[in-house]
Formats: C-alpha cells, sequence, structure tokens
C-alpha cells in the first residue's frame, strides 16, 4: 500500500499523564494513584493510519478516550490542528464540554466503541441512533437527514432494512458496522478506533476491516487504530506505536518496526504469536509476565523484569524515545536490538 | 478483620451522631408547645413560661441540642409525663420484651426463608418450587395484623392451643416454658412477611449463581450435587442474601409495632403507640432512639459478617 | 455464561428477525398476573363506582341494627337463607350499625387512593433523587447517598411513626409518611441502576454525537431506567397500601368514621370474639387487593426485566439431559482408549424454537494425542466440548442423539453418580475465562483440594500437598503462599495456570480446553499453550483443544476438525488441512486470517467470507455452507452431505472437495 502520509499532523499528543486516584474518605489513608499513561507523545498525520498495539495494562485504551475527549489527562494535552482540546481551566469531566471546543471538535474527530452493541441504545433503532449526530451536530432536520441515512448504510454496506432494527438484533458485525457509520455521519476528520474488530468472528473482521479501508480512501479520513492484534494492525497501518505499561516503547513505519524491531518487548510480541507455519517453540523463555504495581511505577524501564537483556541500568533510569535506524523510527531502550 | 471491625465501630460514631440529631430536630418541629401539652390547655402563661426554662427551651436550638444529648450520653434520658417514669428504666423494660420478640420471629424468617428459598431454586419449576412461590406471595400480601386476628381467632379461641395475648400467663407463669408458648403466635405472624421476602430473595441469589461460571467449574471437577449447591451456590448467594436479612431485623422491629398491639405483648412497640397518642415526647424520643441504636448496631453486624464471608470485600476496602 | 452467549448469538441472525412477543403478550402469557389484573381492575372500578352506587351512606349509624352478621354465616348457621333485607346489608353492620358493604367500599376507594398518591409522590422524589445521584456523581451523589443511609438507619416503620408523631394523626399526614419512608428505597434503586447505566458505552457515544448532559439523560438514561421505576412502583404499591392500612389500624392515620380499610380492622380488633366479621372482611380486602397488586407487579417485572425475558434466569440441572434411544454401535463392548464421541446431536430448545447447535458429529481422540477444534463463534465447537460430559446448561439444553464412550461407558447413559465419578477424575475441563472460573470465595488451595478430595480418600493435610506440588509443576512463584491466595489476587495468566492445574490434579486420560488462551494476552498464551503442551506429554492425556485461532492449532495439534453450523466440515492432520484445505469453508476461513508479512491482495483488500453462517433453527437443505460457498450449485442442496474420506486420515464434508 503506497499512501502518502499527509505533511502535517493533524492529531498530536504531548506528554501526555493520566493517573486515576482513588477517592480517600474519612478515615482512610489517602492512596496512591493509578498511573494509566506515563507521558505519551503521539503525532497522527493526515490522511495516515497510525495503528497503537500493546496488551492488557498498556494504557491504550485510556490514551484512545483522551484523544477524543472522553476523559481528561492529568498532564499534558491533545492538540487536534494545533489547538489544544482539554483546557486546564475547564472544569469539566468531559472535554467535550468546553462549550466553544465542542461541536466543532466532535464534528471532526469521532470515536468507535470496541464492543458494538453496547455502544448503541437499546432503545434506539438504528436509523434513531444515525439520526442524532446530524441532529445535534450538523443541525440537520429528520427530512433531510433521510438521504444520509441511505447514503450511510450503503458505505458500510448494510442493508436499509435493518434501519428499523434495535441493537439487539443486530449481529456483532453488523453493530459495529453501524457504529462506524454513526461516526461518520458528521463527516469528521478522524476516527479513534478501540479495538473495533476484536470482538468478532476472523471472516467477520474481515468485512469491517475491509470497510474501514475503503472509507478511508473515498473519505480520505485519518485513523488511529488501536488494538491487541499485530497481524491486523499490519494490514491496516501505515505506522504503529507500541505501548507497555503507559509508555510508548517503540515506534515508527509499520514494516520497519515489525520487521526489524528493536525494542525487546516487541520482539517477544511478536514472536508469541501463533503462526500457521510454525509449531510451538517448547524453548521460549518462560519469564514472569506480570505487569509491575500500576499504583507504584518502577523508577526505571518497565519491562526490565522480563527482559533477557537488562543491565542494572535497565533497573535504575527510565529510557527514552531515541532514534533507531530506519526512517522514523525511534525506542525507547537503553540496549535495543540493532541487527 | 479485626482492624475493619475496629474501623466499622468508628464509622458507626457519625451515624448514631446524626440519628440524635435527626430525632432531635424532629421532636422538636412538632407543632405545638411542649409545656401546654405537659400542663394542659388551663395552664397560665407564668407556669408555662417557668416550664420552658425548665425544659431548656428557651435556648437556641444548637444548645438545646447539646445540652440535650450530653444528659442522652450520662444516661438521663428524662421522665416520661403520662407513666411518671424515667424514661431510661422503661424502654429499657420494654425493649428487653421486643428483642424477645423480634428475635425470635427474625431467627424464625431467616432460617426458614432460606431453607424455602434453596429448596425452591434447587426444584426450579417443580410443584414444590411453585408451592413456596404461592405462599411467599400470600405472605407478602397479607396484612400482619390481620394474620395475628385470624391465628388468635384459630389457635387461642377455636381451638384454645395456645394463649391469646400478653407475655406471660397472668397466674402462675413467669418461666421459660410460659414465655414460649405466648411467643409462638406473635413470633410467627411477625416474622412471616419477612420470611417471604428472604426466600424470594435466597430463590432468585441461587438461581443466579447457579448459573455462573465457578458453579459449571465445579460440576466439572465431578463434585456431588449437594456439595455444589451447599457449599459452593449458597456461599456466593449469601453474600447476597446477609444484607437483606439485615433490612428483614430492620423490618421485625419495625413491624413489632402492629404484632405488640395485637398481642399485647408488652414491648417498644405499644409503648410507641401509646406514647405518640399521649403525645408523650420523651418517651417517643426514647423508645425511637432505642431501636434505631439497636438496628444501626444490627447492621453493623451483617457488615462485618458479610465482609468475613467475601475475600474481595477486604480488598476494596483495603484494610 | 460462555456457552449461552456462544448460542445465543446464533439466535438472530440478518434478514429473519426473531419475532419479539409485546410485552402484552407476555404479559397476559402469564396466568396468574392476568387473573390478578382482572381482580385488581374489578376492585378499582367497584371502589370507583362506590359513591353512584345504590348503597347506604358508610357513616349512616343506626344502633338499633348493630353488629348483624353477613347473610353467608346466617345462612351457614341456619342451612336455610334467611330474609336479610336491604337494611342490614349483605355483609352485616358494625358496632354503630353502619352497613359494611358500603363502608368495605368506600374504603377501598381511600385506601387505593392513599396508596397509589403515595406511591407516586414517592417514586418521584425518590426517582429524581436516584436520577441526579447517579448521574452526575461526584460530590451530588455523594451528599444525596448519605442523606438516605441516614434515612434508611431507622427502621422505616418506625421512622413512619415518628413523622406520624409530628405531624399528628391523620389520614393525610399517613400518606406523607409513608411516601417520605418509600423515597429511599426508590432513590437507591433508580441511582444503582443509573450509575450503571452512565457507564454504559451508549451514554458516552451520546456526549460524542453533541448532545448535553440534560439531553442525555432525558433522551438515553431515563428510558433505560424507566422499567426499573415501573418496577419498583408495582411492586411498593402493595406495601404502601399494607402500611397506610398498619398507621389506621393502630389509629394514627384515617380518623373515624372515615371509612378506612385499615381503620375498620382497628375498631373491629376489640369486636374479635363476638363479631370476628367486622375484623374479619376489611382484612380480607386488603388481602384481597394486595394480592392481586403484587401478581400484577410480578408480572409486569418478568415482562420488562431483560435478563428474566431472555430465559435466562433457569436453572441448570446437575446433568443435560439425554432425550434418545441407544443407537446400535458394532463396538458395544470394545474399550476405547482417549474418547470417542458418536453421531452426537445437541439441541437448545427456546419455547417452540429449537436450536440444533450441534448436528452429527462424530470424532475419535486417541489416548495422548492433541486434537484441534475450529471454528468461529456459534458453530457449535463449546457445545460439542460441554455435551462430553453433560455439562451444557438444561434446560435449554438437550442431548437428542449420539453416544460419547470413555473407556468401558457411554457417558451419555450412565447415572449420575458415575458421571460425577468420570468428570474432573477421567474427562476434566478447562474453560475459557479463568476470572469466572474459579470461586472466588475459596482459596485456590482449597478448591485444589477440593478436586482431589472428591474423587480420592486422602486426609486433607496429603491432598494440600498435592495441591502445592501441583500449583510448582504449572510454574507458579511461591506455590506454598499462593496456596492461600484468593483468585482475585492472581492475575489472568496465573488464574489459567490454576485452572489448568485443577483439571489435572487428577491426572486425567481425556483433558478439553475451550479457549484456554482467548482472553488472555498473546505474551501470556504462548506460555500457557507451551505449559499444557508439556503437561500434556507429560501426563499422557488426551487433549482436545477448542479455540478459534487456526495459529494456535498449528503449533499445538498433531490433528484438527473444523466445525461450521454445528458439523465437522473436515477433519484430518492439522499439516494436510491447513495447507491443503479441501473445504471450501475451510479454505476461506483460512485465507481471512490476518497473517504478519502477508500483503493485501490486489485491491487493497482482506480476504473475506460474505454473508453469516445460518442461524441454527432455521438451517438450509445440503450443504449449511452453500449459501456463501463460491463454488456451489445447485447440486450442493439436493441432500445432506455426509463426511467423507478423500484421503488417509483427512475426511471433508463437501460433494466437490477442493
Amino acid at each position: 500500500m503506497n499512501v502518502q502520509p499527509g505533511h502535517y499532523p493533524i492529531l498530536e499528543a504531548k506528554q501526555l499523564w493520566r493517573t486515576f486516584s482513588e477517592k480517600h474518605s474519612f478515615f482512610r489513608r489517602k492512596q496512591q494513584g493509578l498511573h494509566a499513561l506515563q507521558g505519551v507523545d503521539l503525532s497522527v498525520q493526515a490522511g495516515e493510519v497510525l495503528g497503537v498495539v500493546g496488551e492488557s495494562g498498556c494504557g491504550k485504551s485510556t490514551l484512545a478516550r483522551l484523544l477524543v475527549g472522553l476523559d481528561r489527562p492529568s498532564r499534558g494535552d491533545v492538540y487536534f490542528n494545533n489547538t489544544p482540546i482539554h483546557r486546564p481551566d475547564s472544569q469539566h469531566m468531559l472535554g467535550m464540554y468546553d462549550k466553544e471546543n465542542k461541536y466543532s471538535l466532535a464534528k471532526s474527530l469521532q470515536y468507535v466503541f470496541q464492543d458494538a452493541v453496547s455502544a448503541l441504545n437499546p432503545r434506539k433503532t438504528v436509523a434513531m441512533s444515525l439520526q442524532e449526530p446530524m441532529q445535534y451536530l450538523l443541525g440537520l432536520t429528520r427530512q433531510h437527514s433521510e438521504t444520509r441515512l441511505k447514503q450511510l448504510m450503503a458505505q458500510v454496506k448494510l442493508p436499509y432494512e435493518l434501519l428499523q432494527r434495535y441493537p439487539h438484533e443486530l449481529s456483532g458485525g453488523q453493530a459495529q458496522r453501524v457504529g462506524i457509520a454513526r461516526a461518520l455521519a458528521a463527516d469528521p476528520k478522524v476516527l479513534v478506533l478501540d479495538e473495533p474488530v476484536s470482538a468478532l468472528d476472523v471472516s467477520v473482521q474481515a468485512q469491517v476491516l475491509n470497510v474501514l479501508l475503503e472509507l478511508k480512501q473515498t473519505h480520505k479520513l485519518t485513523y488511529v487504530f488501536i488494538s491487541h492484534d499485530l497481524s491486523v494492525v499490519e494490514k491496516i497501518s501505515q505506522r504503529v506505536s507500541v505501548m507497555y505499561f503507559g509508555r510508548v516503547v517503540e515506534q515508527g513505519p509499520v514494516n520497519d518496526v515489525f520487521q526489524q524491531p528493536c525494542h525487546p518487548y516487541t520482539r517477544l510480541l511478536l514472536a508469541s504469536i501463533p503462526r500457521l507455519d510454525q509449531s510451538l517453540d517448547m524453548s521460549g523463555m518462560d519469564s514472569s509476565t506480570e505487569l509491575p504495581d500500576p499504583f507504584n511505577p518502577p523508577k526505571g524501564c518497565a519491562f526490565a523484569p522480563r527482559c533477557s537483556r537488562a543491565k542494572p541500568t535497565c533497573f535504575q533510569k527510565q529510557p527514552t524515545l531515541s532514534t533507531m535506524p530506519g526512517e522514523q523510527h525511534t525506542a525507547a531502550c537503553h540496549f535495543p536490538h540493532l541487527s | 478483620m479485626l482492624t475493619y471491625i475496629g474501623y466499622r465501630l468508628l464509622a458507626i460514631t457519625p451515624v448514631l451522631l446524626g440519628l440524635s440529631l435527626l430525632v432531635f430536630l424532629v421532636m422538636a418541629l412538632i407543632p405545638g408547645d411542649p409545656a401546654t401539652a405537659i400542663l394542659g390547655n388551663f395552664a397560665t402563661p407564668e407556669n408555662v413560661a417557668r416550664l420552658n426554662q425548665q425544659l431548656g427551651l428557651d435556648k437556641s436550638l444548637a444548645e438545646q441540642y447539646f445540652i440535650w444529648l450530653s444528659h442522652l450520653v450520662q444516661g438521663d434520658w428524662g421522665r416520661s409525663y403520662s407513666l411518671n417514669r424515667l424514661v431510661l428504666d422503661e424502654v429499657l423494660e420494654r425493649f428487653h420484651a421486643t428483642l424477645i420478640l423480634a428475635g425470635a420471629a427474625w431467627l424464625l424468617c431467616s432460617v426458614f426463608g432460606l431453607l424455602a428459598g434453596v429448596i425452591a431454586a434447587v426444584r426450579q419449576y417443580s410443584w414444590i418450587d411453585k408451592i413456596v412461590t404461592f405462599v411467599v406471595l400470600v405472605g407478602i400480601s397479607m396484612p400482619a395484623f390481620w394474620l395475628g386476628l385470624l391465628l388468635i381467632m384459630l389457635f387461642a379461641v377455636e381451638w384454645q392451643w395456645l394463649p391469646a395475648s400478653g407475655m406471660y400467663a397472668i397466674y402462675g407463669g413467669g418461666d421459660i416454658r410460659d414465655l414460649l408458648t405466648h411467643l409462638v403466635l406473635p413470633a410467627l405472624t411477625l416474622s412471616i412477611v419477612a420470611m417471604g421476602v428472604v426466600a424470594r430473595l435466597t430463590r432468585s441469589a441461587m438461581l443466579e449463581v447457579l448459573r455462573l461460571d465457578y458453579i459449571r467449574t465445579a460440576r466439572a471437577k465431578g463434585l456431588k450435587e449437594h456439595r455444589v449447591v451447599f457449599r459452593h451456590a449458597l456461599k456466593a448467594a449469601l453474600v447476597n442474601i446477609i444484607p437483606v436479612m439485615a433490612i428483614q431485623a430492620g423490618f421485625v422491629l419495625g413491624g413489632a409495632v402492629y404484632i405488640e398491639t395485637v398481642f399485647q405483648w408488652p414491648g417498644i412497640g405499644r409503648m410507641l403507640v401509646n406514647a405518640i397518642a399521649s403525645r408523650d415526647i420523651l418517651l417517643v424520643q426514647g423508645g425511637v432512639l432505642m431501636v434505631a441504636t439497636a438496628y444501626v448496631l444490627f447492621n453493623l453486624c451483617a457488615d462485618i459478617a458479610q465482609h468475613a464471608l467475601d475475600p474481595r470485600l477486604r480488598l476494596r476496602n483495603r484494610i | 455464561m460462555q456457552s449461552y452467549a456462544v448460542w445465543r448469538k446464533g439466535l438472530h441472525k440478518p434478514n429473519q428477525p426473531a419475532v419479539r412477543p409485546s410485552g402484552w403478550q407476555l404479559f397476559i402469557h402469564n396466568r396468574l398476573a392476568y387473573v390478578g389484573m382482572w381482580v385488581f381492575v374489578g376492585c378499582t372500578i367497584v371502589a370507583c363506582l362506590s359513591p353512584i352506587l345504590p348503597m347506604p351512606d358508610p357513616n349512616e349509624t343506626a344502633l338499633a341494627q348493630r353488629l348483624v352478621k353477613p347473610w353467608f354465616t346466617q345462612w351457614l348457621a341456619s342451612g336455610v337463607e334467611q330474609d336479610h333485607g336491604g337494611d342490614s346489608g349483605w355483609l352485616g353492620t358494625d358496632h354503630l350499625g353502619r352497613d359494611m358493604l358500603s363502608r368495605l367500599l368506600w374504603g377501598t376507594q381511600v385506601s387505593l387512593l392513599v396508596g397509589i398518591s403515595a406511591t407516586l409522590v414517592a417514586a418521584l422524589v425518590g426517582s429524581l433523587l436516584g436520577l441526579v445521584a447517579g448521574f452526575w456523581g461526584g460530590r451530588t451523589d455523594n451528599l444525596l447517598m448519605r442523606g438516605i443511609d441516614m434515612l434508611m438507619a431507622f427502621p422505616y416503620i418506625l421512622l413512619a411513626l415518628a413523622i406520624v408523631a409530628v405531624l399528628g394523626a391523620g389520614l393525610m399526614n399517613a400518606l406523607l409518611a409513608i411516601a417520605i419512608v418509600n423515597i429511599p428505597f426508590f432513590a437507591r434503586n433508580v441511582r444503582g441502576v443509573t450509575l450503571g447505566i452512565a457507564r454504559q458505552p451508549f451514554v458516552e457515544a451520546a456526549h460524542l454525537v453533541g448532545k448535553n448532559r440534560l439531553q442525555i439523560l432525558l433522551t438515553d438514561v431515563l428510558p433505560n431506567v424507566l422499567p426499573t421505576i415501573v418496577i419498583t412502583m408495582t411492586t411498593t404499591l402493595g406495601w404502601m397500601i399494607l402500611e397506610t392500612a398498619g398507621l389506621s389500624f393502630l389509629g394514627l392515620g384515617a380518623q373515624p368514621p372515615q371509612a378506612d380499610l385499615g381503620a375498620m380492622l382497628g375498631e373491629g380488633r376489640k369486636l374479635l370474639f363476638t363479631a370476628p366479621h367486622v375484623s374479619v372482611i376489611p382484612g380480607l380486602m386488603i388481602f384481597i387487593l394486595v394480592m392481586s397488586i403484587n401478581l400484577v407487579g410480578d408480572g409486569i417485572r418478568d415482562v420488562l426485566d431483560p435478563r428474566l425475558k431472555s430465559g435466562v434466569m433457569g436453572r441448570p440441572a446437575a446433568a443435560t439431559d439425554v432425550q434418545c434411544e441407544k443407537i446400535k454401535s458394532e463396538m458395544i463392548t470394545a474399550e476405547v482408549d482417549g474418547l470417542q464421541v458418536n453421531q452426537l446431536q445437541t439441541e437448545f430448545r427456546i419455547g417452540a424454537t429449537t436450536y440444533q447447535a450441534i448436528n452429527d458429529v462424530s470424532l475419535t481422540l486417541a489416548a495422548g494425542e492433541c486434537m484441534g477444534l475450529v471454528g468461529e463463534s456459534g458453530c457449535g465447537k463449546s457445545v460439542l466440548a460441554l455435551s462430553i460430559a453433560r455439562l451444557v446448561p438444561s434446560p435449554p439444553g438437550c442431548i437428542v442423539h449420539g453416544e460419547v464412550r470413555q473407556a468401558r461407558d457411554d457417558l451419555l447413559r450412565i447415572p449420575l453418580s458415575q458421571l460425577q465419578n468420570i468428570r474432573g477424575n477421567k474427562v476434566a475441563y478447562v474453560f475459557q475465562d479463568p476470572a469466572t472460573a474459579l470461586h472466588p470465595l475459596f482459596t485456590i488451595g482449597d478448591q485444589l483440594v477440593e478436586a482431589v478430595r472428591s474423587h480420592h480418600p486422602v486426609s486433607y493435610q496429603q491432598a494440600w500437598q498435592q495441591a502445592i506440588n501441583w500449583l510448582e509443576r504449572v510454574q507458579i512463584p511461591n506455590p506454598q503462599q499462593r496456596a492461600h491466595s484468593y483468585p482475585y489476587q492472581l492475575s489472568g495468566g496465573m488464574r489459567q495456570r490454576v485452572v489448568i492445574a485443577m483439571a489435572l490434579i487428577n491426572q486425567p486420560q481425556v483433558l478439553i480446553a475451550d479457549e484456554p488462551t482467548t482472553a488472555l494476552d498473546v505474551t501470556v498464551q504462548a506460555q500457557i499453550l507451551r505449559l499444557l503442551k508439556k503437561l500434556q506429554q507429560d501426563t499422557g492425556a488426551a487433549l482436545l483443544f477448542i479455540t478459534h485461532d487456526f495459529g494456535v492449532v498449528a503449533s499445538l495439534c498433531e490433528r484438527v476438525a473444523v466445525m461450521y453450523a454445528g458439523q465437522i466440515v473436515e477433519m484430518g492432520y492439522t499439516s494436510d488441512v491447513l495447507n491443503h484445505p479441501a473445504h471450501p469453508y475451510t479454505h476461506q476461513l483460512i485465507r481471512c486470517v490476518p497473517k504478519l508479512g502477508n500483503p493485501l491482495t490486489e485491491e487493497g483488500k482482506l480476504a473475506t467470507i460474505e454473508g453469516l453462517p445460518p442461524a441454527t433453527n432455521a438451517l438450509p437443505t445440503g450443504c449449511f455452507f452453500k449459501p456463501r460457498c463460491p463454488w456451489a450449485d445447485a447440486s450442493c442442496s439436493k441432500s445432506s452431505i455426509a463426511l467423507t474420506p478423500i484421503a488417509s486420515q483427512h475426511w471433508v464434508r463437501c460433494g466437490k472437495p477442493l
């Protein structure tokens, strides 16, 4: 796939931190916060697909919610077209509720949920769910949205009859396509997709991915595609960020990262995928798979306890993203694999 | 565990304080002048003013509360004018009787409610389940005081098996057997509604648990069915049943008001009704405080029991 | 429950939406609720009509006609119906000679009115508080809920008494007291539900379509909370009537001479021995009224509660129902080493619909071998796994054909106690989600000990030692201490190791692993797979490994069976099936799997299989894959197609294998 990424960053995250602190009641000592994101920098170019991969607990879903304004960062900010979307003076829980920003942002930045069925109001038909963004974001009346509804359904390759269905009458793949259609209804520029196909079967997953690939071409969309499945990310993205324990540990063009991974974690991830042409490697190392305590993050590299190359420095000093061989390829490791 | 109990004991202090404040405010807000109520409508203004001063009613509300509270803590609950007796003495004596009645009713409702619920769940849709479901429905639809009347008519009047009212026989009674025969009807009546609620909840909680994955695991392990039901399912269901059993304790304590009236049981409920009717405010206040405190303490026990049962709660509370 | 989730996915398929019975149809289907509704409607109508019915004034006293007995008691006493005239009334008179029937109907009217008004007041205020607290959260929630907790610290009848004590006795005050004490009940219920709904993704989605909070509260949250409010209202109405009657009974509610059911009872109580009808009749009326309301309330709850609607409230029995004759098998006495499944057929019966989850499945698992079972969700692979030890929830599951042979036994036909000896001992399971497979309230050591002791007569200490050994074998660090942990204290990977230890602790001959790594991260999955393989080789157990992932099968299993719509469509050595798939479905499915390093198709797309699997309650004739198969023609729909060998150890269910 030869898509030229645009030349300007449309969506950026700068030093994004998110700490969930538990409430402390009258009698209890104050508890330490859970560090979900610890200084994430990301930059999405207009027209590209940025894949974000990582395992559970790496903070990728938290990142997605911060990117679209469903949650507020503890520190740092998200910039859409160079404008910060979370203003520090806002008291609202949802960044979307900064009055001036809200409508313009939701119009150009949309979100696709992982659990497609529960992301649709169970008491609303597909048509009602799709009309809402047109009504609230574009100000279209019912009559005017009629044609657009049909257009949307055709774009996600669903029959019109489904417009009168309720969410529980849809299959997983259909519901996810309705979710995509709703995100597209206000004609946004950027879609943030949080594990959009991980709940689907492979054959259905391929159908939904094809819809996404086609829409990207026809609508000149930019995607942030979050997934735990490396092979899916490889198919759809141009660039990829690998996350571990609240940080980006490696990022760069998909081919560079997947073919010449520099960070030991990326290598472990790639080696762990069961392959059709390989039987199980029984000699694989069985180190601990436990993550560090997120309430009390380690001083050094979070991956060091699992890493076969770890040296004393790794436990002392936090590695930062530094340039690796290849265009725009960076990794956060003191002792990267350099082939 | 001990830390938790200590923490909970500390935590109920504000609840008890709030409770006392609420009781105080409610009583302070009663329309009408207590002095007039005590002295009657023909009292002279001077007498009223003097009594007001005596009662401390000329001070600010906050001051009154603190004075009232300090008296309360020192065991000075005032004097009931209708009975001409110390409130604390009266309340304690009456509460003793109520505790016997409510305790018996609560035991009945817990044991039989639990049993009926488990049996109905395990034999879902069988005739025994249908009977339990129907009896429960009848039980919770029946006015308890009416049921009490019916029982008196049947057991005390028609068949004369059991005494109709009171706590002890007037002549000769006084031993534990006498007490028990007097206890049967009121305790049964009082427990019937609560029993229905417990049975209903137990049934649905058991059904809920019985279809969970870990029950399937238990079966896949090859456990016998009684072990699956009574060890695995019931333990998990109890976590949800215990809070309801605690609420039922409140229900039997409150319901005692009716039942004591019907069966002439010399408990705190009947005392309260009489006190309200004669507008004996100090007595009402003492009675309400006593029962509410008992209920708070009971809820505390239920919390601790639930905590002991479910290790996950220990994590959530981080103690 | 996983198996439910899987087969329920098969229920709603495109172009044939499930016909939903309306709420009303569901309601009247419930006989008791229907009867209750008519009784309630009847009572209400008569009570409303009481002012215009030709009856004496309820408060008109006639001291000459005191305590006249109702006509039926007179009739019972003498055996002859006496003339009772219009004056004495059908139900007799009370101690002041007032007509009981008239008072009863007027009293019913009062009770109903008071009950309904109190319910409305409590529901309105309580729901509002609950909605606000649940949706806004934070400090508002804290403050409101603390207040409510404080109110709930009183036994509520006592609270009502205290309120009446303040306001003074009277019907309106009683109404108010009852409404106030029920507010916390509504507020709590509604808050709980609101809290759950406010966290649902669709509420977040509503933020993203540009609605403000009020719009979201009114159009997204409220409609989903409404059923709870209605359920709570119908279930409380009965209580409210009982409680107001109770207050009147104590003389604190309705004041004489007003006719009120509770007050009538209270007055009648003093005449219990001389004229029981004065108290029995109003009590009966309250009972009938409340009972009918409760019946209606239960009916409405059953209709509105989504959990009850989907029929999952059924209690699965200890073993799946088996409803079939013994099939004639030649190897009836031969001992099977490993496991043999012959012509198995399992159905789910929901109402009048039958879903054929498994359709004629036969497979043989040799001792010590590892066989993969692959398919997409809803293809029946989990149901097959569960059918083997009869663990399919029943109802609605039912095995209607076939046999499962292990050693000398047919697991479908041995008595339950014998089956329980085989489960966990000869045939053991590892389930998909380690988070839910372990009992949360027992330590893992305890659960392992239980597994040992249910099959071997050893002491607790011996079993505990064995448990620790096995925890060590599944590579759990510090097994001595870990054995005292509860499942929630372990990570997902650790829990799955415990589940594996629990399955293998009795050295079973057959281990059935139902998607054991699907819920785990990929690096953890790799470790668990290695562990399973190693232990399987060490113990010599036959392993049936169920998964949707061809990669996992390739790395673990010697043989593989591919399932589609409840049938095995292809079976053979893993390398044969993966490299030379003969069934179009297998061929297409393998093409769909995104593989690292493989490019997209020429059009920049991924390969797909168009369409969806058939609904298992309406299977097509002939080949089930025909509607989606690019090679299909008329011959494919003629008759059902059998699994036929195309090479040694390679079977295909296709008329024209590739």
